[in-house]
């Protein structure tokens, strides 16, 4: 599904990621873990498409081809998706609108019919009563308003509805009470599907008890320093990022 | 009371003062020409290039000129190149056009012009409006009577028709709403391009004149869609009695250049003025809307909320200009002007003016100028909008949030069509 290979970025003068790799099959969940400045969010915005990102060595390839060669909506409409950790709030753009248009435009590059009106809303009602959110909020501009959860509860709502092939979640659980947090996980357990992967970007254990991961990476210094299975979660909430040799005193980078 | 019989006991002597306006006028405006930019009103505008045989009044066309489809059920009025096409229009009965020679042999209709243009008259130094004076032969007058309410709504097409010649349009409307009547009130502005010759095809000079007696209310819409190749200059005076209404919307996409000026004079307490409008801007294109608004009276409201959006080299100007003079209390006064610049060479020129010369009032004023924000276009296209669609939306959306607001269904319709075209025609 992805294959970061030996990928390097800067950002101006900055090294972010030097000489990441990671391998994601279809069906498996991997997370991603590491102390602030890793370079977790950078590797998610890299893999979406974000601008101002210069890669020194390395490729990506999604689905087999060059990501790199790929816009940011080619990226989305090929399967890629991203949860921001910070969803922008955008006044004037109602929900409703903006999910339409972006269903369509998937639905469309996949060879697919686009949604009229009513079918379209009997979906996202469907999905957003799984969320507990409530259809009048879809009526509002993009986030504006929203509360922290709210914002994130949108973000799972919109993968639900654009049914990627690889959904990126950039700490989609920061900001949740419990609650949310079991519903959000809920949800997310139900997307998994054989083919569907997922990378999710955590700083808590928390998230990865309800979500189980096949793989947990550590990331640090902007590369991937360790890897393993679900006790490595459980490793690093008791034991913190010392048990992996790095020290957080420093600031990285 | 109606506002006429106030006025009853004074001799009705508007046609000598109307002729002799009118000679004043055109002799003011040979004196002194079009206003400059010393003129603070005209500060980021000339009409300079309006010059010559441009300022000509031009003839009514020999060939049917094709108008557009009404809004269903509205009367309509065919207005092309400055002159009324009776026979393509349906008038309300309110409705009088008038010139010297019939306001004369009518008095009531020369007591309702008398009465409105010592009303809405304070055109000292507008030298853009001696120049219609003088040369506007016939005015559409209304007179609303006491009470009346018009459910279908009056919609006024003027339209251009170059035939070749460049030459001026000189429209006047005047509109006197007695107590408690209640219209709306359509002018729509658009017409050909000049096919043959080069540089600017027409000018279309209007004035609307509009009195509200006690309780009033006149809903306003204004579309202006004339060609770009046009100027437009549109200069509206609007006196408000007690608890009288005036609601506007002003869609500004045509012209080359185009002024809109819409002055309030609130004589009334409760009196409610609500300002709102979005102005396109693409190629070279200048858009200028100068709007003041004077609170003489105590306890009235007024609001002003105008967008630009701005493509290409082209200007978009908002002055608002809010006057609240001593004991002009409990005054509630609101500005905001927001504007979008799409491409680098546009310019936005915002200026929310307001002055305050009393206490115990609720006044605001902001504005913004910004580009399209680059983490929203990024959001939008990480869920599969190309930046085209992406840049549509946005664009779209910053104008619909005040279109959408809009109360009459058909203009708000026929200005979202207008809007969706202007952003396909960025492709």
């Amino acid at each position: 599904m992805l294959q970061v290979k030996n990928i390097s970025c800067k950002i101006g003068e900055k090294e972010i990621l030097n000489g990441l790799s990671l391998n994601i099959n279809p069906g498996e969940v991997h997370a991603i873990m590491g102390p602030n400045g890793a370079g977790k969010s950078t590797l998610s915005h890299l893999l979406a498409g974000k601008r101002g990102y210069e890669i020194t060595s390395g490729e990506i390839l999604f689905k087999g081809s060059n990501l790199m060669e790929q816009s940011i909506d080619e990226r989305a409409k090929a399967g890629l998706f991203l949860g921001f950790q910070y969803p922008v709030e955008i006044p004037g753009v109602s929900c409703m609108n903006f999910l339409k248009s972006a269903v369509n435009a998937v639905r469309k590059s996949r060879g697919e019919s686009e949604m009229d009106s009513l079918e379209f809303l009997k979906k996202v009602r469907q999905e957003a009563k799984k969320l507990n959110l409530d259809d009048s909020m879809l009526k509002r501009s993009i986030n504006q308003g929203f509360s922290g959860g709210e914002k994130k509860r949108f973000e799972v709502l919109q993968m639900a509805l654009l049914e990627p092939k690889l959904a990126i979640l950039d700490e989609t659980d920061s900001g949740l009470d419990i609650d949310s947090l079991k519903n959000i996980a809920e949800e997310i357990n139900l997307l998994r599907t054989p083919e569907r992967s997922f990378l999710i970007i955590t700083h808590y254990q928390r998230l990865l008890n309800h979500i189980t991961p096949d793989v947990i990476h550590i990331l640090n210094g902007g590369r991937i320093v360790a890897s393993g299975g679900f006790e490595m979660a459980e490793k690093l909430e008791s034991e913190g990022y010392k048990a992996f040799g790095i020290d957080t005193d420093v600031e990285v980078n | 009371m109606s506002a006429i019989t106030n006025n009853a006991t004074v001799e009705a002597d508007f046609f000598s003062f109307w002729k002799s306006t009118r000679s004043n006028a055109l002799q003011n405006f040979n004196n002194k020409g079009f206003p400059r930019k010393n003129n603070e009103p005209w500060k980021y505008t000339s009409l300079l290039g309006l010059s010559g045989d441009l300022l000509e009044p031009a003839a009514r066309p020999e060939q049917n000129t094709q108008a557009n489809s009404p809004i269903n059920n509205s009367f309509f009025i065919k207005v092309v190149n400055g002159h009324i096409v009776i026979e393509d229009s349906v008038l309300p009965e309110e409705f009088r056009i008038s010139d010297l020679e019939a306001a004369h042999k009518d008095e009531s209709s020369e007591l309702v012009m008398k009465s409105i243009f010592e009303n809405t008259n304070n055109d000292n130094f507008q030298t853009h409006i001696d120049i219609n004076t003088a040369y506007a032969n016939k005015i559409l007058v209304a007179h609303i009577p006491k009470g009346k309410c018009l459910e279908k709504p009056i919609e006024i097409h003027y339209i251009i028709n170059p035939e070749n010649e460049q030459k001026s349009s000189y429209t006047q409307l005047w509109i006197l709403q007695e107590a408690d009547s209640n219209i709306t009130l359509i002018e729509r502005f658009y017409g050909d391009a000049a096919k043959e010759k080069e540089g600017t095809s027409h000018a279309h000079n209007h004035v609307t004149r509009v009195q509200l007696e006690k309780s009033a209310s006149l809903n306003h819409y204004r579309m202006q869609e004339a060609p770009e190749d046009s100027y437009q200059i549109y200069t509206a005076h609007v006196e408000m009695k007690d608890e009288s209404t005036y609601n506007s919307f002003t869609f500004c996409k045509g012209a080359m250049l185009s002024r809109n000026e819409v002055k309030v004079n609130i004589n009334g307490t409760k009196a409610h003025c609500n300002q709102q409008g979005v102005t396109l801007g693409r190629h070279k294109q200048h858009h200028d809307s100068y709007l003041p608004v004077i609170h003489n009276s105590p306890d009235s409201y007024s609001n002003q909320n105008f967008r630009q959006l701005l493509d290409g080299s082209s200007k978009g100007v908002f002055y608002g200009s809010v006057l609240v003079p001593k004991d002009s209390i409990k005054t509630e006064a609101h500005q905001l002007n927001h504007n979008l610049l799409i491409s680098d060479t546009a310019q936005a020129f915002t200026r929310p003016e307001l002055d305050i010369f009393t206490d115990e009032v609720i006044c605001s004023h902001g504005a913004t100028v910004g580009n399209l924000d680059d983490d929203s276009l990024y959001y939008l296209q990480t869920r599969g909008l190309s930046e085209h669609q992406a840049k549509a939306i946005m664009v779209e959306s910053f104008a619909n949030e005040l279109i959408d607001g809009v109360k009459n269904e058909g203009i708000k319709e026929l200005m979202k069509i207008s809007l969706t075209k202007w952003i396909k025609g960025h492709k």
